[in-house]
């Protein structure tokens, strides 16, 4: 199993110049053809809503919107054009304290910088191959965020309700596209 | 516009007390992905490294513009600018993440302590800002692009045994 990753379309929103050149230099090697760019955090909003990328590989840090404020309008279900876009946060900060917040705010995976060809690729596999369920809750939208069922959890059950799926059936992302051209 | 946005219909049912379980749509496993063997994967992973190669020659001149933008952050800082500590670390966030890619993996360990200060202390103390972007400033000017240079590496080593200190200190006073 492999990505075709001429089939995609790639967001890369971070404010550093160099950093997106590289990260564009991975995607390239991949295969990838359609790279849009953002400087900051309301620009690549703005391009999300515009275009519709299939995929989005986000910065933390950044100035006007940061990573967080991006992913969590995103994920907003009554007003984003697509809340269920996979989100790939690409930053520098490995403190356990941080991932947990990005995972809160809906990102799918999380990527510490330095970043290599294969902890890319792997993420994009993780997204586009296994994309996870999403949950929604009075004050969470976004990728479930247990990854699987743990034997060992002996607390209280905080999600009440049984475990059937839920189906939405959302716009292919390609037939968005093509109505917009 | 439905009110949940083009992106689908509103849901069938609740079934659950607290919350929706939604399954995804697989339309980009449907659209990208497709047979392949581990040469093809090896292929792809090796021709985005080349692209990557093809950058380094670059990696000197991006590192002394990051460096200079984190001068000009921290002078910003000193002098009271507002947002000037938020600009600062900014800064330093993105030196500990770009320093190893570009090829200066000490640079992002340096940084990287600074950021971990700047998370725990309510106030860094400047001398100790400034022992940290002496490190930096070392390891970009003179070239120091490998993870065991000798040297490098003990500079580090005693700069993060600083900064495990005054982060273990400034738990202990909470």
């Amino acid at each position: 199993m492999r990505v075709d990753f001429t089939k995609l379309r790639f967001l890369v929103v971070d404010d550093n110049p160099f950093m997106r050149k590289v990260v564009k230099a991975l995607l390239h090697g991949f295969g990838t053809r359609e790279v849009l760019e953002a400087e900051d955090g309301a620009t690549g909003l703005e391009v999300f809503m515009t275009y519709s990328p299939d995929i989005i590989l986000l910065d933390w840090e950044m100035p006007i919107l940061d990573g967080l404020e991006v992913t969590r309008l995103i994920r907003q279900p009554t007003t984003s054009v697509n809340p269920f876009a996979p989100i790939i946060m690409v930053s520098g900060h490995a403190e356990k304290r941080r991932v947990i917040m990005a995972r809160d705010a809906g990102v799918n995976e999380f990527l510490v910088k330095p970043i290599s060809s294969k902890g890319l690729y792997d993420r994009i596999l993780g997204v586009v191959a296994f994309p996870r369920p999403f949950i929604r809750t009075k004050s969470y939208f976004g990728p479930d965020r247990r990854r699987g069922a743990s034997n060992n959890y002996s607390g209280t059950d905080r999600r009440k309700g049984g475990g059937e799926f839920e189906t939405i059936r959302t716009r292919p992302l390609i037939e968005k596209t093509r109505s917009k051209t | 516009m439905s009110r949940h946005g083009d992106w689908g219909p509103r849901p069938r049912s609740d079934d659950h007390e607290d919350h929706s379980k939604i399954e995804p749509v697989r339309d980009l496993a449907e659209r990208a992905i497709t047979g392949g063997t581990a040469a093809d994967y090896e292929r792809m992973l090796a021709q985005a490294e080349m692209n990557l190669a093809s950058l380094k020659q670059e990696f000197p001149a991006w590192m002394a513009s990051e460096l200079a933008d984190l001068e000009t952050a921290l002078s910003n800082y000193k002098a009271g600018v507002p947002d000037g500590a938020k600009l600062f670390f900014r800064k330093a966030h993105d030196m500990r993440g770009q320093a190893a890619t570009f090829g200066y993996p000490l640079a992002g360990r340096a940084a990287d302590c600074l950021c971990k200060l700047m998370d725990a202390l309510e106030k860094v103390p400047d001398d100790v800002i400034e022992t940290h972007m002496n490190a930096i400033r070392i390891i970009i000017k003179m070239n120091i692009n490998v993870v065991d240079h000798p040297v490098g590496t003990q500079m580090l080593d005693e700069l993060e045994k600083l900064g495990y200190k005054l982060i273990r200190s400034a738990l202990k006073s909470v």
